[in-house]
């Protein structure tokens, strides 16, 4: 669903209780995260997520459900983060993570030093474990980028639109992150299953 | 056909994604000829899925829901504008 029912809407508009209750029963576990993964700790994340539902409170009349009112408060927790927006300049400058991006490959494109091969697999429990420690060496906005469109589902567009930043740049964070954790994963004995279809 | 770098940086960046049949079509063949390359794309799915299952919450984080939640109707039931 990426827009909101007009009943919603306008219960919304109205304040009505019951519809902010269920909004906020919907959301509220996605928010949490989200500011988690942006780098808060639990009492800071718990707070900035009812600061953003007050913010969306406050302007509730403004909601006009062309996009999910999840996005929009996503949007709002974002900017509440300024610390995050503060980086978004930095987003297109060097990261460390692109030289060992390229060091795996050869100036013609191939592999150098390709992506290890299937050992012992790990059970889930490590797998847990070792994705908790390699998340927290993601930079704030790479992890927080990765968990939305992972975890919490959010279109490209959507994502675009939170993290106000263009296609382009998305591109660079999400394959930042997702290479910076696979590189730290691999180096602690992850390997995934050897096969893949494209679908 | 893409080199491996590009099939990383198509996959990795998502940027595949949106891209046309031409160019998926031209990377998924790549990817099946290539067990490095589909390696690579089966550890980052592999990821995926594992965050997933991590984000899905602990007993804190529905705790944590709950306190906000309790707060939060104190403010809308307190006529909070």
């Amino acid at each position: 669903m990426t827009r909101e029912t007009a009943a919603r809407v306008a219960g919304i508009q109205r304040r009505d209780p019951e519809i902010l209750e269920e909004v906020a029963r919907e959301c509220l576990p996605g928010l949490l995260r989200a500011a988690r993964a942006a780098g808060l700790s639990a009492v800071d994340a718990e707070d900035a997520v009812q600061t953003t539902f007050l913010t969306f409170l406050r302007r509730a009349e403004d909601f006009d459900g062309r996009s999910r009112c999840s996005t929009w408060l996503y949007g709002i927790l974002v900017r509440k983060m300024s610390e995050l927006r503060r980086s978004t300049a930095r987003e297109e400058a060097a990261d460390q993570i692109d030289e060992v991006i390229s060091a795996r490959f050869e100036p013609d494109g191939r592999w150098a030093r390709p992506p290890a091969s299937p050992a012992a697999e790990l059970g889930q429990e490590e797998v847990r474990r070792l994705l908790g420690e390699c998340l927290e060496g993601v930079p704030d906005r790479q992890r927080l980028a990765y968990t939305l469109l992972e975890v919490d589902g959010l279109s490209r567009e959507e994502l675009c639109n939170v993290l106000e930043v263009s296609p382009n740049n998305l591109g660079v964070i999400l394959y930042r992150a997702r290479n910076r954790l696979r590189e730290c994963l691999e180096a602690r004995g992850f390997r995934g299953s050897a096969d893949a279809d494209m679908s | 056909m893409p080199t491996c770098h590009e099939v990383a940086q198509l996959v990795a960046s998502g940027a595949l994604a949106s891209s046309g049949w031409r160019q998926r079509m031209t990377v998924r063949l790549h990817v099946v000829m290539c067990v490095h390359c589909r390696r690579y794309v089966a550890q980052l799915r592999r990821m995926g899925d594992a965050v997933r299952d991590l984000g899905r919450g602990s007993p804190e984080d529905s705790l944590s829901a709950a306190r906000v939640m309790d707060r939060l109707r104190a403010q809308w039931k307190g006529g909070a504008q």
